[in-house]
C-alpha cells in the first residue's frame, strides 16, 4: 500500500516538472525578446524596468541554468512579480485563491449530492419516465451554457426574487448560485456514468446472488452494486475537478465574484504574463495535487489497482 | 486508461460493423432528432445569405432594439442588426471554430497517438509523459495560458482550444492502437514485411477511427462551448464578428430593456450544442459501446 | 396638496434644465443633515491606480482621492469662485509672475503632523522629483521644467511660487487636486515609493483607510479634528458621512444589480440601467455632465489621415444624432459641436449655436465622393477602399484604421466602425485598459481613437491642440502655427473675455482641420439611493465630493 503511495508521488515529479518547464518556454518559444514581448504586451505605463524583468527571468543566463533558477524560486514560493498592481504573484495568489477554494468546494458538493441522487434515481428503474427525465435533463446539462444560465440565473433569482444576495460579504447564500452554475455540465456527467455503471454492475452474478437471498433492491444497491459501480465514477470525479477548476474562471467573471478566474481573466486581457504564469502554474500543482489524492483513495477503495 | 479494451475484437469485417452501427444509431431516437437538428443547423450556415436578405453587420441604429416581429423575427440588437441573420452567420463561426479545433488536434494528435501505440518502448513512454504534462493543466487553463502569449482573438482563441484537446486524441488514439496491434492481420502484415508507415495506415488507422469519430463529435460541442465562453469574456471574437458568445455578452447589457438579444443567441448555442452532444451520444453507443472515447 | 405638485413638477423641469451643467445630486431641500452611516458606492473596477496624484494616470483617481485632500485655494465648482483652501489667501505680483500664499495656522496631516509652507514645498518637490511623476498631469500643471521659475518659503506660513511667463492658470492649478492638494510630507519619507499604493496622508474630511487595487476597493473614514472646509460647502466641521467605499466591480449589469437590491447606495451605471431606475422606487437619477473636450482625435502622423479630404469623409460618415439615439446612449449623451463640452463653453450662446455651422452634415454620399477623389476606390468589390494613386501611401493599402478604445467606449465605438463601413473605410475596434491605451497612445500607435480630456476650464485646450503638447496630450500630432499663437495668447491675457475669445477662434480652426472629429459624449450616469442627499461634482463634473454628503432615514 505505502509502496503504491510513494510510486504515484515519485512519478508525479517528473509530471511537475514537466508543467514547470512548458510554462517556463512557453514565453521563450515565440520568436524575439521575451522582455520585449512582456513589456510590448503588459498593461501598465506604470514604470517597467527591463534591465528588472530580465534579471527577474534570469534571462542574462544560459537556458538550463535559467530554467533552473526559475525551478529555484518556484520552490521557495516565489513566482514573481504581477505587472498589473505591481505586486508579488504569490501574495495575489493567496490572496484570491480562498475564494475559489470554496467555490469550487461548494461546487463539487453539489456534484456529488445532485448527480449520486440523480444517477442513483434513475438507476432504480431503468426507462421509467424520471429516468427518462433525468437522462434528458442530463443531456441538456451537459450542453447547458455555463455564461448563458449563470447570467439568468442572475436576473431570475438575485434579482426578480432576491432569494440570493448578489454582491456583499463571503457566506454560503452568496455561494449557492454560482457553485450550482458551475457544478452543472460536472453534475449532469456523474449522474449519467453513476446509472450506466450502476447499471452494468447489476448484470453481474453476485447481484443476482444478492437478489435472490431475497434482499431488498434498495440494499442490494447500498450495499453491493454502489460500492462496486463508484469506482470509475470517482476516476471521473477527479477529471470533473479540472474542469470545475477551469469553470471558475467564467463563473467567477458572470457573477462578479473574485478569484482565481477573476485575477486569470483580467491577467490574460491586460496581458500580464507573469501574473498568468504563476496562476496556470498555481493551478496545475492543485490539480495534480488532487488527482493524486483521489488515486491514493481510489487504490483503498479497489485493492486491485495497487499492483496495476 | 482505466476503460475496457475489449472492444472490436469482431473487427475484420467492417461493413458488417459499419451497417450494424448504422441500424443501433438509427434506433436512437434521440440521436437522430440530434441529427436533423444538426443537420439543419449546418444547412442554415452553409446557406446563410439565402436563408436571409439581411447582412449580419448592417446597422440601423434607429431601428435598435426592436423586438420580434415579422421583418425581423427574432429582433435586432443594441446596434439594430437583425438578429436572425447575426445567429446564422453566428453558426457559420461556432461551427468553423469548432471544426478547426477539432481538426488540429486530430491532425496532431492521432498521428502522435498511433505512433506511440505501434512502436511501445521509450518513444511511447515519453509521449505518455507529456500528455500527463498536458492533462496536469486543469480544464481550460492551458487554453488560458496559450491565449496570454498570443492575445484576444477568434483563431487564437480557436487554436488554444485545439491544443488543449490534443491529449485526448493521443490517448485513444494509443489505446485503440493497443488494442489492435496484436490482432492476427496486423501482425501478419509485419510478419510479410509490411512498411510500418504502410501497416499503421491501412490496418490500424481504418480500425482506430471509430472511437476518434466519437470523440471529435463530443469535442466539436466543447471546442464551440469554450470559444464561445472566450468570446462572452472579452477574448476571443472581436466586433463585429458574428459570434453567438459576443453576442450574448452585448445583449446581457440590455438585457433588462430587451430579453431577446440574451437569449436567442443562448437558445442558439444550446440548441447546437445539444444537437451535437445528441449525435455524438448516439455515435458513441453505436460505434463504441464500451466508451474508449470519452469527451472533456 | 396641488400647489406642492406643481412645485415638484417645476422643481423637476428645472432640473432638466440644469442637465448640462454640473448637478447636485438630489435637492437638498427640506430635510436637515442627519450625521452617520457609511457609503457605499460602485463603481467601474479599473481602480488600480496609485493614489498619488503625482503619479496618478486616471481621472477618477483624482476624484476619488480628493475626498482625502484639500488644495492650498479652493474653487466652486458650481460657480468657478475661488476661495480660500489651505492657503487663507493668495496675492498675485503685479507683474503677474509670482503669487505668494499665506497658510492657514490650524491645519494638521491625518498623522498629525503641522501643515506648513515647509509642507507645502515638500509637495511641490515631490511632484518635481519623483521620476514616476514625470510627464504626468501633476508635473505639467505645475510647469516644472517649462513656466516654474521656483518656490520659496518665506515663513513658516508664508509661501512664493514663481513663473518665468505670465501664467494664467496658476490660480486654477493650485485649485486643482494634482498640484494644489497637501500629502503629508512625513508620509512620503515614511513609505517612500509605496506611497499611494499602501498609504495616503492628507488634510481633508476623509482619511485614507485602504486601496486595493486587485481587489479593486477604496476606504475612507471620516476625519473627526476637519474644522478646516472652505466657505462655500453647505457646513463646517467634520462631514455627515462615517466614511465611504469604492467598490469596483467590472460588469455593468452586476453594478445595476448592486444599487437595485440594495447593495450599494449609489452606483454608476449604463445609460439602459440609468433609463430604467431612475424612476424606480427610492432610486433616484443623477446626471452629470462632465467638463473638458477632446472626441475622436485623429492621428495626423499617419499619412493616410493628413489628406483633409479623408478626414472630412470620416466626418461626414458619422451621424452623431444617430449614434446619441442608440440603446449605448439612449439619449443621455452630448453631441458636441466642437471640442467644448457644454459645461465648459456654457449655454449661452450653446456649442451648437456658435459652432453647429463648422460642422460637416451627416452625408455618406459626400464621404464616398470625396474618398474617391482622394484616390481610395473599393476595386475589388470586398467594401473596403484601396489606395490608387495616393500620396505618400502604397498602391493597393486597405483603408483600414485602428481604433483603440476602452471597455466602456466598446459599443459607441462599434457604431462608428458600422458607419464608416458604409463609406468603406474598415475600423478595428480594440479595447485596452485606461493605462495600456495611454501608453499606445502617447506613442501613437493607432489612427482614431476617442480622447476625451476632463478639465475645469479653457485652459487645458492648450495642452490638447498646442504643437509642443506632442505627444502629451496632443496625441494626434497636431501643428497649426495660428492655433499655437491663439493659445499663447490665451495664457498670456488676464481678461477672460479676450481668452474665450482666443479659445473660441482655436475651436473653430481645429472644427476645420478635423484634428478631431466631434462626436456624442458620455454623460455620468448615476443612481443613488433617494435618501443619500447632498452629494455634489467635483470641479471637473467626473465625480463625487462627499463632504457635504448625508443620509437620511
Amino acid at each position: 500500500m505505502h509502496r503504491y503511495i510513494a510510486w504515484r508521488l515519485l512519478i508525479a515529479i517528473p509530471t511537475l516538472l514537466g508543467v514547470t518547464l512548458l510554462i517556463f518556454s512557453m514565453v521563450r518559444l515565440l520568436p524575439g525578446d521575451p522582455v520585449d514581448f512582456i513589456v510590448a504586451h503588459s498593461s501598465h505605463a506604470v514604470a517597467l524596468d527591463r534591465d528588472l524583468i530580465r534579471r527577474q527571468l534570469g534571462l542574462d543566463l544560459p537556458g538550463p541554468v535559467q530554467y533552473f533558477h526559475y525551478l529555484s524560486r518556484v520552490l521557495r514560493g516565489d513566482l514573481g512579480r504581477a505587472i498589473m498592481f505591481n505586486q508579488s504573484v504569490s501574495e495575489l495568489i493567496r490572496r484570491e485563491l480562498p475564494y475559489t477554494v470554496r467555490l469550487a468546494a461548494l461546487a463539487i458538493s453539489f456534484v456529488v449530492l445532485l448527480g449520486f441522487s440523480f444517477g442513483i434515481l434513475a438507476a432504480l428503474k431503468p426507462n421509467s419516465w424520471y429516468d427518462s427525465a433525468i437522462m434528458a435533463t442530463a443531456v441538456v446539462g451537459v450542453s447547458m451554457p455555463d455564461f448563458w444560465i449563470g447570467m439568468l440565473f442572475i436576473l431570475a433569482f438575485c434579482i426578480k426574487l432576491r432569494w440570493f444576495p448578489l454582491l456583499g460579504p463571503e457566506s454560503l447564500r452568496i455561494l449557492i448560485l454560482p457553485a450550482l452554475v458551475l457544478a452543472l455540465r460536472s453534475t449532469a456527467i456523474i449522474a449519467r456514468m453513476l446509472r450506466s455503471s450502476l447499471l452494468e454492475v447489476m448484470g453481474e452474478d453476485y447481484i443476482r446472488t444478492a437478489r435472490s437471498k431475497g434482499l431488498r433492491e434498495r440494499i442490494v444497491i447500498a450495499k453491493h452494486a454502489l460500492k462496486n459501480a463508484l469506482l470509475p465514477v470517482l476516476t471521473l470525479l477527479g477529471l470533473q475537478l479540472g474542469g470545475l477548476l477551469g469553470g471558475t474562471v467564467i463563473v467567477e467573471n458572470v457573477f462578479a465574484r473574485h478569484g482565481i478566474g477573476y485575477l486569470a481573466v483580467n491577467a490574460i486581457l491586460q496581458r500580464d504574463y507573469p501574473l498568468t504564469q504563476g496562476i496556470v502554474l498555481v493551478m496545475a500543482v492543485v490539480f495534480v495535487g488532487i488527482n493524486l489524492f483521489i488515486d491514493v483513495v481510489y487504490s483503498y477503495v479497489d485493492p486491485r489497482i495497487r499492483y496495476g | 486508461m482505466r476503460f475496457g479494451l475489449r472492444s472490436f475484437e469482431t473487427s475484420g469485417k467492417q461493413r458488417g460493423l459499419w451497417t450494424d452501427a448504422f441500424r443501433r444509431y438509427r434506433r436512437n431516437k434521440g440521436a437522430m432528432l440530434g441529427m436533423v437538428l444538426l443537420l439543419l443547423i449546418v444547412f442554415a450556415a452553409i446557406m446563410a445569405p439565402w436563408i436571409t436578405k439581411y447582412s449580419p453587420f448592417k446597422q440601423r441604429i434607429r431601428d435598435a432594439l426592436s423586438p420580434p416581429s415579422a421583418s425581423h423575427i427574432f429582433g435586432t440588437d443594441h446596434l439594430g442588426r437583425d438578429l436572425f441573420a447575426r445567429i446564422i452567420y453566428g453558426a457559420r463561426t461556432s461551427l468553423k471554430v469548432g471544426s478547426i479545433a477539432t481538426g488540429i488536434a486530430c491532425c496532431i494528435g492521432i498521428p502522435l497517438g498511433l505512433v506511440s501505440g505501434y512502436y511501445s518502448g521509450w518513444l511511447d513512454t515519453i509521449m505518455m509523459r507529456l500528455v500527463d504534462i498536458l492533462l496536469a493543466f486543469p480544464g481550460m487553463l492551458l487554453a488560458l495560458a496559450i491565449m496570454a502569449i498570443l492575445g484576444p482573438s477568434l483563431s487564437n482563441a480557436m487554436f488554444a482550444a485545439g491544443v488543449y484537446i490534443i491529449p485526448d486524441y493521443v490517448r485513444v488514439a494509443r489505446a485503440s492502437t493497443l488494442a489492435v496491434r496484436e490482432m492476427d492481420y496486423v501482425a501478419s502484415a509485419r510478419a510479410i514485411g509490411c512498411p510500418s508507415w504502410y501497416t499503421i495506415q491501412r490496418h490500424i488507422f481504418p480500425n482506430v477511427l471509430l472511437p476518434l469519430i466519437v470523440l471529435a463529435s463530443l469535442n466539436l460541442a466543447s471546442t464551440i462551448l469554450f470559444v464561445a465562453g472566450l468570446s462572452f469574456l472579452g477574448m476571443g471574437a472581436q466586433p463585429p464578428t458574428a459570434e453567438w458568445g459576443i453576442m450574448l455578452k452585448d445583449g446581457r447589457l440590455y438585457l433588462r430593456q430587451a430579453w431577446w438579444p440574451a437569449v436567442f443567441p443562448g437558445l442558439a448555442l444550446l440548441i447546437s450544442l445539444l444537437a451535437i452532444n445528441m449525435v455524438g451520444e448516439g455515435l458513441r453507443n453505436a460505434l463504441d459501446p464500451r466508451g474508449l472515447a470519452r469527451g472533456r | 396638496m396641488s400647489s406642492s405638485n406643481g412645485k415638484m413638477i417645476r422643481m423637476s423641469v428645472l432640473l432638466g434644465v440644469m442637465l448640462c451643467v454640473a448637478l447636485v445630486a438630489g435637492p437638498v431641500v427640506g430635510a436637515d443633515p442627519v450625521e452617520g452611516g457609511h457609503l457605499m458606492i460602485a463603481f467601474y473596477s479599473s481602480i488600480q491606480d496609485s493614489a498619488d496624484l503625482c503619479k496618478a494616470t486616471a481621472v477618477y483617481t483624482k476624484m476619488i482621492v480628493a475626498n482625502g485632500l484639500d488644495t492650498l485655494i479652493a474653487k466652486d465648482p458650481a460657480t468657478g469662485q475661488y476661495y480660500p483652501g489651505l492657503a487663507r489667501s493668495w496675492k498675485i505680483s503685479p507683474d503677474g509672475l509670482s503669487v505668494t500664499l499665506v497658510l492657514r495656522e490650524d491645519v494638521t496631516f491625518h498623522d498629525g503632523t503641522p501643515f506648513n509652507a515647509q509642507a507645502v514645498k515638500a509637495n511641490f518637490d515631490h511632484i518635481a522629483n519623483t521620476p514616476d511623476c514625470a510627464g504626468k498631469e501633476a508635473y505639467s500643471k505645475l510647469g516644472v521644467g517649462k513656466s516654474l521659475a521656483g518656490y520659496e518659503v518665506l515663513d513658516e506660513y508664508t509661501i512664493r511660487i514663481t513663473y518665468n511667463q505670465t501664467n494664467a492658470r496658476m490660480v486654477e492649478n493650485l485649485a486643482d487636486p494634482f498640484v494644489g492638494a497637501m500629502h503629508s510630507p512625513a508620509a512620503f519619507e515614511r513609505y517612500g515609493d509605496d506611497y499611494g499604493q499602501k498609504a495616503m496622508v492628507g488634510t481633508g474630511p476623509f482619511v485614507f483607510v485602504e486601496w486595493t487595487g486587485d481587489q479593486g476597493k477604496v476606504v475612507f473614514e471620516r476625519n473627526e479634528d476637519y474644522n478646516w472646509a472652505p466657505e462655500f460647502y453647505g457646513h463646517q466641521g467634520p462631514a455627515y458621512l462615517e466614511g465611504f467605499t469604492v467598490q469596483g466591480i467590472g460588469d455593468p449589469t452586476s453594478r445595476a444589480a448592486a444599487i437595485e437590491i440594495g447593495d450599494v447606495d449609489m452606483a454608476i451605471v449604463e445609460p439602459t440601467d440609468f433609463i430604467r431606475l431612475q424612476d424606480a422606487a427610492g432610486l433616484k437619477g443623477w446626471l452629470q455632465s462632465r467638463k473638458g473636450w477632446g472626441d475622436l482625435s485623429i492621428n495626423l502622423s499617419n499619412p493616410i489621415l493628413q489628406d483633409l479630404r479623408v478626414r472630412q469623409a470620416i466626418a461626414h460618415a458619422i451621424d452623431k444624432e444617430a449614434i446619441n439615439e442608440s440603446p449605448v446612449f439612449q439619449e443621455l449623451g452630448e453631441i458636441k459641436y466642437c471640442e467644448f463640452t457644454e459645461g465648459i463653453w456654457g449655454s449661452d450662446p450653446s456649442p451648437k449655436e456658435e459652432f453647429g455651422k463648422y460642422n460637416l452634415d451627416y452625408d455618406p454620399e459626400q464621404a464616398m465622393a470625396l474618398l474617391e477623389e482622394a484616390g481610395w476606390k473599393d476595386t475589388d468589390g470586398d467594401g473596403v477602399r484601396e489606395a490608387h494613386g495616393v500620396e505618400g501611401v502604397e498602391d493597393g493599402t486597405k483603408l483600414h484604421l485602428l481604433d483603440l478604445v476602452r471597455d466602456y467606449e466598446k459599443s459607441s465605438h462599434e457604431i462608428i466602425q458600422g458607419m464608416l463601413s458604409e463609406v468603406g473605410i474598415k475600423v478595428e475596434v480594440r479595447v485596452h485598459d485606461f493605462a495600456t491605451r495611454e501608453t499606445l497612445l502617447f506613442e501613437g500607435k493607432f489612427d482614431i481613437a476617442p480622447w476625451p480630456t476632463t478639465a475645469q476650464s479653457f485652459f487645458a485646450f492648450n495642452e490638447e491642440m498646442h504643437s509642443e503638447s506632442v505627444p502629451f496630450y496632443n496625441i494626434g500630432f497636431y501643428g497649426n502655427p495660428v492655433v499655437d499663437a491663439l493659445l499663447d495668447g490665451a495664457l498670456a491675457t488676464t481678461d477672460p473675455e479676450l481668452q474665450r475669445e482666443y479659445y473660441r477662434l482655436v475651436a473653430i480652426q481645429v472644427l476645420k482641420d478635423l484634428a478631431s472629429i466631434p462626436t456624442v459624449k458620455i454623460r455620468n450616469t448615476w443612481i443613488l439611493k433617494a435618501e443619500v442627499q447632498g452629494v455634489k461634482s467635483d470641479l471637473m463634473s467626473v465625480g463625487f465630493d462627499l463632504y457635504d454628503a448625508w443620509m437620511g432615514q
